[in-house]
Order: C-alpha cells, then sequence, then structure tokens
C-alpha cells in the first residue's frame, strides 16, 4: 500500500533518513519503534508528501508521489487520516469544527448530515460530551481523541499515527490503544502507528519495524521482537518493561 | 571568501529568498480570489479585527498627528501672517502622506504581528501540516482572507484618520491661532484634488497588501518553537515598515 524505496532525507546537514526501505501492507498495523530523534516522525510526512526525499522513491498503491505537487497530492492524502503528536488542532476552532473542517471544505452535506457525521465519530472517541469545547481546555489524552476524530471522519484509507500515546498517563494510553484496534476493526484500515512506547506496540502491532541510524534494523512480527537476541533490540523492548 | 562577505553573502541570499517567497505567496493568494464567495464569513472576520480592533489606537494616533501638524505649520505661517493657511498645510499633509503611513504603520504593528505570530505558531505546532494533510490549502484558508481584508481594511481606517487628522488641526488652529472653522475647512477643501485622496486610498491599499503578505510570509516560514515565532513577529513589523516607506516614495513618484 504504501512503499519507501532507499529514502534519503537530510535535515540541518544532518542524514535522518539514510536509504530506508520500507512497505506498510493493506490492512496490516505497522508500528515503527525507534528512540528520540532516529527520524519516526520524518519518514511518516514522506508518506504523506509533507516532504519531499532527497534521493529515492515514494510510492502509494502503486502511484509514486516522490515530485508531486500539492494539487497532485490532493487525491493522494483522500487516503490518509494523520494523528499528529499535538493533535494540531487548529486552537481558533471548536471541537466540533475541527472535526468538521474537512467535510466542509471537501463534502458538499447539509447541515445535518455533516452534524451526524461529526458526531458520529466524536462517540467513537468518546468525546461527545465536548463538541463545544475549544482546544485549549482539552486535556492531552482528550485533544489526541480529538485529532483522531478528525482524521477519520472522511473515512480514510490508511491512518498515520505520530506518537498517540506519548505524555500521557498508562490508562490514557491504553484508551487510545483501545481506539486504535478499534479504528483498525470496524473500518479496516490500514494502519502506521510512529512510537516508542514498546507496550504500546505489542498491544496494537501486526507488524513491528525498528527505525535505527536512518534505516530499518529489523521488521517482523511482534514475538519476532519479544524473542530476538538483537542487542539493540533488547535493550529498547526490555527497557520499556 | 572572508568570513565578513561570507555573512553578507549569506544575509543577502536569505534575505532575497525571503522576498522571492513573499512574492509567490502573494501571487497565490491573488490566484485564490475565485474562492472569496466561501471565504466571506473569514474575509469578514478579519476585517473586523482589523478595523475595530485598531480603531481607538488610530484615533489617537491621528487626533495628535492633526495636532501637532497644525501646531508646528501654525507657528512658522503665524511669523508671516498667514496662519489662514493651516487647514491647507493640515489636509494636504494628512490625506497625501500621513494618513496613509500612519494607519499603516499602526496596522504592521497591531496586525501583520498578529498574523506572522498566529500563523508562525500554527506552523511550530504542525496546525499548517494538519491543513496541507487534509488538503486544505494554507493560502486559500489563512492567507487570502487576511490579505483582502488588509487590503480593504487600509483604505476605510486611512480615510478615519484623515478626518480625524484635519479635524484635531482644526481645533489647534481654533483655539491655539485665532484661525475660525470656516477658513480653516475652506483652505482645506481648496488644496484637495481627487488625485490627492486618491493616491492617499491607493497607497493605503497597498500598504494593506504590503502588510498582511509580509506577515503571513514570515508566520508561514517561523521555525524553531516559541523563539522562532517570536524572530518571525519581529522580522513581519521591521520588514513591513521598511516596504511601507519605499512603497510609499514608488507610489509618490509615479502619481506626482
Amino acid at each position: 500500500m504504501i512503499e519507501l524505496d532507499r529514502v534519503v532525507k537530510t535535515l540541518g546537514g544532518k542524514t535522518v533518513l539514510d536509504g530506508l526501505s520500507l512497505t506498510v501492507r493493506e490492512g496490516e498495523t505497522l508500528v515503527i519503534l525507534g528512540g528520540s530523534g532516529t527520524g519516526k516522525s520524518v519518514m511518516l510526512k514522506h508518506m504523506v508528501g509533507l516532504m519531499k526525499p532527497d534521493a529515492g522513491r515514494v510510492r502509494v498503491a502503486g502511484e509514486d508521489i516522490s515530485d508531486y505537487t500539492e494539487r497532485e497530492l490532493e487525491p493522494v492524502r483522500r487516503r490518509y487520516g494523520y494523528c499528529f503528536q499535538g493533535a494540531a488542532l487548529l486552537n481558533s476552532l471548536s471541537v466540533f469544527e475541527n472535526v468538521a473542517l474537512p467535510l466542509r471544505e471537501h463534502e458538499d452535506l447539509d447541515r445535518e448530515e455533516l452534524g451526524a457525521r461529526v458526531r458520529e465519530v466524536l462517540r467513537l472517541v468518546g468525546l461527545e460530551d465536548a463538541e463545544q469545547k475549544m482546544p485549549a481546555v482539552l486535556s492531552g489524552g482528550m485533544r489526541k481523541r480529538a485529532g483522531l476524530a478528525r482524521a477519520i471522519v472522511r473515512r480514510p484509507q490508511i491512518v498515520l499515527y505520530d506518537e498517540p500515546t506519548a505524555g500521557l498517563d498508562p490508562v490514557i494510553s491504553r484508551t487510545i490503544d483501545e481506539l486504535i484496534l478499534d479504528l483498525r476493526d470496524r473500518l479496516k484500515v490500514t494502519s502506521v502507528v510512529v512510537t516508542h512506547d514498546i507496550a504500546s506496540a505489542f498491544r496494537v502491532g501486526t507488524r513491528l519495524a525498528m527505525l535505527h541510524r536512518g534505516r530499518i534494523h529489523l521488521e517482523g512480527p511482534p514475538e519476532l521482537f519479544r524473542t530476538t537476541h538483537d542487542a539493540l533490540v533488547r535493550q529498547f523492548v526490555d527497557g520499556g518493561r | 571568501m572572508p568570513e565578513g562577505s561570507s555573512r553578507v553573502l549569506d544575509w543577502v541570499c536569505r534575505h532575497c529568498g525571503g522576498a522571492g517567497y513573499t512574492l509567490s505567496l502573494l501571487g497565490a493568494a491573488v490566484g485564490q480570489l475565485p474562492a472569496v464567495a466561501r471565504k466571506r464569513g473569514e474575509i469578514v472576520r478579519q476585517l473586523d479585527r482589523a478595523v475595530f480592533g485598531s480603531l481607538f489606537v488610530t484615533f489617537i494616533v491621528a487626533l495628535f498627528t492633526g495636532m501637532i501638524l497644525a501646531l508646528q505649520a501654525g507657528i512658522e505661517l503665524s511669523r508671516w501672517g498667514q496662519e489662514s493657511s493651516v487647514g491647507l498645510l493640515v489636509s494636504a499633509s494628512m490625506v497625501r502622506e500621513m494618513g496613509p503611513v500612519m494607519t499603516a504603520f499602526i496596522l504592521a504593528g497591531l496586525v501583520g504581528s498578529t498574523m506572522a505570530a498566529e500563523l508562525g505558531t500554527m506552523r511550530v505546532s504542525e496546525e499548517i501540516d494538519a491543513l496541507q494533510v487534509m488538503s486544505i490549502n494554507p493560502v486559500r484558508y489563512l492567507v487570502m482572507p487576511r490579505v483582502l481584508a488588509l487590503a480593504l481594511a487600509c483604505p476605510i481606517l486611512t480615510v478615519f484618520v484623515d478626518v480625524i487628522g484635519v479635524a484635531g488641526g482644526a481645533v489647534v488652529a481654533r483655539s491655539l491661532l485665532g484661525v475660525d472653522y470656516q477658513t480653516y475647512f475652506d483652505k482645506a477643501r481648496d488644496v484637495l484634488a481627487v488625485r490627492d485622496i486618491a493616491g492617499g486610498l491607493l497607497k493605503a491599499f497597498v500598504f494593506g497588501v504590503t502588510i498582511a503578505t509580509i506577515g503571513c510570509s514570515q508566520g508561514l516560514r517561523a521555525e524553531n518553537g516559541a523563539e522562532g515565532v517570536g524572530q518571525a513577529t519581529m522580522r513581519a513589523v521591521v520588514m513591513a515598515f521598511v516596504y511601507i516607506l519605499i512603497f510609499d516614495y514608488l507610489v509618490a513618484w509615479m502619481l506626482y
């Protein structure tokens, strides 16, 4: 579904992605593990065309988007929902208006239909009572859930999660993980989750990949990561327990 | 290459690149004008913020500018027994120069800086990225309404500043120079041609577009968190001041 082929990206003189190759398969939940600053978010931004590779190719459903303009990217991005690390809600809009924004901009819905679509996803993420609240008054967990609601309101085929549990307490983290699983089961979406939360990775991932020094160090099913003797992976996995 | 020269070259390259980006942003905003009807709510909101948010400050500045002009001009003119012409000087100065320029300076400080800070915060908190991922063009959604709103707000406020400034001058002319209102306003009206009023409004329009485009451009290019937003805001104000004066000269040169 998504293919990164020997992608190289240098930012501020530092090579963040160094010939990274990775394939995301349809219907799976791929978890990308790695320490802070290893380029996980940069990799995610390449998948959706927010960043262009210096070398290498990015393909989405067989379409090479590496050199696409913003206009050419529009139909490609229609496939995506993107949950940003800090939720990236528009602070001038209420939760309802944030979630309604992509519908208002792209779909010709009447008031009732729009309200129904927004309330449906807000109910799914457990925010039906917070629709008139402004982002500034929401807790971290509520912001993430509102961001998730906005990401899925147009029923995307692929959802990208950038550190969905970062900065949240274990109870809220588990709630977010359950939401990711619920969305996968209900909406049959392909998911890519970037995280350094190892417990969360094992809960939601059908396949795991570890990013190190700009490349995939190891990839495989969660079981492989539990049993491998690879020192780097062991240090990461055991450190998270 | 010596380090000093390299720094200068680097500064020139960055400045030229920034100017190029700002110009292309203006072009992109103009290209989004067909979406005006869909964005009318946001345009009205921005216009409201710019006009009513600046009204009190522009009133004070306009009043005292007119009063100072009348006082200084009156002192000189009274030496030659020509104090009755003070209305002529105040109105010509206000409508041709002081009105548009003072209004633009106020809007650059109040609104241009707000635009840079607002969009800069949106950039560093990934809100602009979020718009792009949702296939919402940030130029259509954020920039075009702001540029259009300020292109309208600046001439509106300039008319207000002109009127208050000339009125402030009249109060000083009457109370300190003994020039009655009838004489003052007759002289003020006599000196003004349609070209002066249209020229002042044209300047205001150009300044409005300039302030908003620079504010948005600086905000959209902000990076490095809160510090970067602060830098972008400062640059937006300083650059707007510089370009206001440059365009003021160019428009005056074209008109007169």
